[in-house]
């Protein structure tokens, strides 16, 4: 059965993600939307045919990149909010960094724009861990406010110094020259684009950091419980602005291959919210890179049937912002103290019940005496 | 440089500063009741957000503003209540639990802000600035503090009896007792839960009334996403005020003078400042000013805690 394959964690998700769809399903059709269109619209815009499935994995990239910064933040006690911010900083600099050096070889060059944008992913989001590590600024705070001084930054470069004036009026950076650009796979029924085992690899490579180094390690320490990862004598401000950095690079990594994989120039408009939907993707996986590559594989379905039933339904894409919000809220209630204790007391109390039951059949099975019927 | 001083001490300048500086004092002020009972609130965003839709809302149905401004704070308080229920019944986290609220408000107020307006937005009911009799005339004065929206005058006044509430009464002591030592508080026989309720719905109706602000007497027309981030900038400005909602005048009164700045910076159209650039120096200066004052003041000791009967 592969249904045991599954804990209690993953039933709790997986319900969790059901009644969140069918509250917003609920929300469409209390407001008057055709869900005998939108429905179709729905289920055909993530999975109808190949197109559509590459358009999931398409949108899974980047909040499967940017959500496991954002898990390896949530691992050491961190919210990182700035995924945004980041993906816009890191997309700026490959843009810059592509037209400054323009190297024509393909391999090098895709490599040498990743690792830019990490570098520059890193340091807008380390800032973030150095304001929290030396300054006490709480991350949710500065990552929030890094955001709009990135994107304005951003904003501010494609409508001057990297704008193409050939652009069609459009204020959006050139196309990102061909041998920057990355590939997309040809696997028979349908392509991927190399994107996605990047952000597979990024997965496997943040499992082994988490789960099997010994910075992984001091990283969950650090977020189980402050005072012993302190009390073994742990650099705490380096691992705060460390596990930053690395968050960061992350989310970089995820803008440079939205840029190199996808949209090829750098507008305005270039990430619609991927780093607030990658929170979502990091609380569904539960901050496991195996558990976030699966949350990021949904809500890019999500993301590309909302946005098919807005096409199709007229039905506004915002819902699927909705169903992330219900999910989430409803995730907190799920993992919630409370919760858990009643989980608890209710194990116990179904526990006694057993109890009970057996010693009222074991009874049952020797001769009535006295026993009220 | 000469030209420059003119600016700050124009009529215009200040008068703008004062204007903008409006939603802050009013989400402000509520954070600080809110963060002092041990409630943090990032959703502070989408209960303004949610505030500016719904007054939007109620003004265009009714053609009455000031049930617009009570919508809003209805809106505020509507979203506060999830919150509520989130992390004062349920214990659950509430940083994420305001994460989500604020997705949850931007994705709902433009879902049905399309159903609803579609995409052609018009001016609903509004306030204009009122003109105190013979106040209103008096030179640099008048325009800049008598001659303002009827929020304007609320926000100072609530500042002030909020600050009177939270340090001069029992009520507010209860307050600043379950963000200090909840199980204090408990001890003494009040309810800890329903004394975090009465402040968190103050700061959803006070964060409703700072949306509605922008709604009603800014845009007068609600648009996407309007409140911008002004909730995030609350939220920081609640750190730069220690936790003391009369601060929070004087604090916003200095972030709104950037946003005003930055306003004006565009409208002169500077060829040498592109208006992306000015729109960072409010978000550059929160940074900056909170960095100064993130480890001033001590926050409250409960903050951010669930607390549950032991």
């Amino acid at each position: 059965m592969g249904l045991a394959l599954l804990g209690r964690e993953h039933f709790v998700v997986l319900a969790v993600m059901a009644l969140g769809l069918a509250l917003s399903l609920l929300m469409l059709a209390l407001t008057g939307a055709d869900l005998s269109e939108a429905l179709p619209a729905l289920f055909n815009g993530a999975l109808g045919d190949a197109r559509a499935i590459e358009e999931t994995l398409s949108q899974s990239i980047p909040i499967m990149f940017v959500g496991l910064g954002v898990s390896i933040g949530l691992r050491a006690g961190l919210f990182n909010i700035g995924g945004e911010g980041q993906i816009y900083v890191a997309a700026l600099t490959a843009v810059v960094v592509s037209q400054a050096l323009p190297v024509g070889n393909p391999v090098l060059a895709v490599a040498l724009v990743l690792v830019v944008g990490a570098m520059a992913g890193g340091l807008w989001a380390g800032a973030a861990g150095w304001m929290r590590a030396y300054l006490g600024m709480n991350e949710v705070i500065t990552t929030i406010l890094l955001n709009g001084i990135g994107i304005l930054l951003a904003g501010w470069a494609v409508h001057g110094p990297v704008r193409d004036t050939d652009g069609g009026g459009y204020p959006w950076s050139e196309k990102i020259g061909e041998p920057f650009r990355l590939p997309v796979m040809d696997l028979g029924p349908i392509t991927v684009p190399a994107g996605f085992l990047l952000a597979l690899g990024a997965a496997a490579a943040v499992w082994v950091l988490l789960e099997r180094t010994v910075i992984g390690v001091e990283l969950r320490t650090l977020g189980d419980s402050p005072d012993a990862a302190a009390y073994a004598g742990l650099r705490v401000t380096m691992l705060v602005v460390g596990a930053m950095v690395c968050a960061g690079a992350l989310a970089g990594v995820g803008g440079v291959v939205e840029l190199a994989g996808k949209q090829e120039r750098l507008s305005d408009f270039f990430s619609p919210g991927y780093g607030f939907t990658a929170i979502a993707v990091a609380l569904v996986g539960n901050a496991r890179a195996g558990g976030v590559a699966l949350s990021a594989l949904f809500f890019g379905a999500l993301t590309a049937g909302a946005s098919s039933m807005e096409r199709i339904a007229q039905v506004p894409a915002a819902t699927s912002l909705v169903a992330q919000a219900i999910i989430v809220a409803l995730l907190v209630l799920a993992r919630s103290d409370r919760l858990q204790r009643w989980v608890r007391a209710r194990r116990q109390i179904s526990r006694m019940l057993e109890e009970q039951a057996l010693n009222d059949r074991l009874a049952a099975d020797r001769p009535a005496e006295g026993r009220v019927v | 440089m000469d030209s420059l001083i003119e600016l700050f001490i124009s009529t215009a300048f200040v008068a703008s500063t004062m204007r903008l500086a409006v939603p802050l004092i009013l989400a402000g002020t509520g954070e600080v009741i809110s963060e002092r009972a041990g409630i943090l609130n990032i959703g502070l965003e989408g209960m303004m957000l949610m505030g500016s839709f719904t007054a939007v809302l109620a003004a265009d149905a009714t053609g009455d503003p000031w049930l617009g401004a009570l919508a809003g704070a209805v809106g505020g308080m509507a979203v506060a209540a999830v919150h509520g229920g989130i992390v004062i019944v349920w214990s659950g986290d509430q940083i994420v639990s305001g994460l989500a609220l604020n997705l949850g408000a931007l994705g709902l107020t433009t879902y049905l802000s399309r159903r609803i307006f579609g995409t052609g937005q018009s001016e609903v009911a509004h306030f204009e600035p009122i003109d105190i009799p013979l106040l209103s005339d008096l030179p640099f004065l008048g325009p800049v503090l008598f001659a303002q929206s009827p929020f304007f005058y609320f926000a100072l006044a609530a500042a002030a009896v909020l600050s009177f509430v939270l340090f001069r009464t029992r009520f507010g002591l209860s307050w600043q007792a379950a963000g200090e030592d909840p199980d204090a508080l408990d001890s003494v026989g009040i309810s800890v839960g329903r004394t975090r309720w009465t402040a968190l719905l103050v700061c959803g109706a006070m964060a409703g009334f700072g949306g509605a602000s922008i709604s009603l007497a800014q845009l007068f027309t609600f648009i996407e996403n309007m409140t911008g981030g002004q909730g995030f900038i609350a939220l920081a400005l609640v750190i730069v005020t220690r936790w003391r909602p009369m601060w929070a005048v004087g604090i916003a009164l200095f972030f709104a003078a950037a946003d005003a700045l930055s306003l004006r910076i565009q409208a002169l159209d500077l060829a040498a400042i592109p208006f992306q650039l000015s729109l960072m120096l409010p978000l550059v200066l929160t940074l900056v000013v909170y960095g100064f004052a993130a480890r001033a003041g001590r926050p409250p000791a409960a903050l951010g805690r669930p607390w549950t009967k032991a």
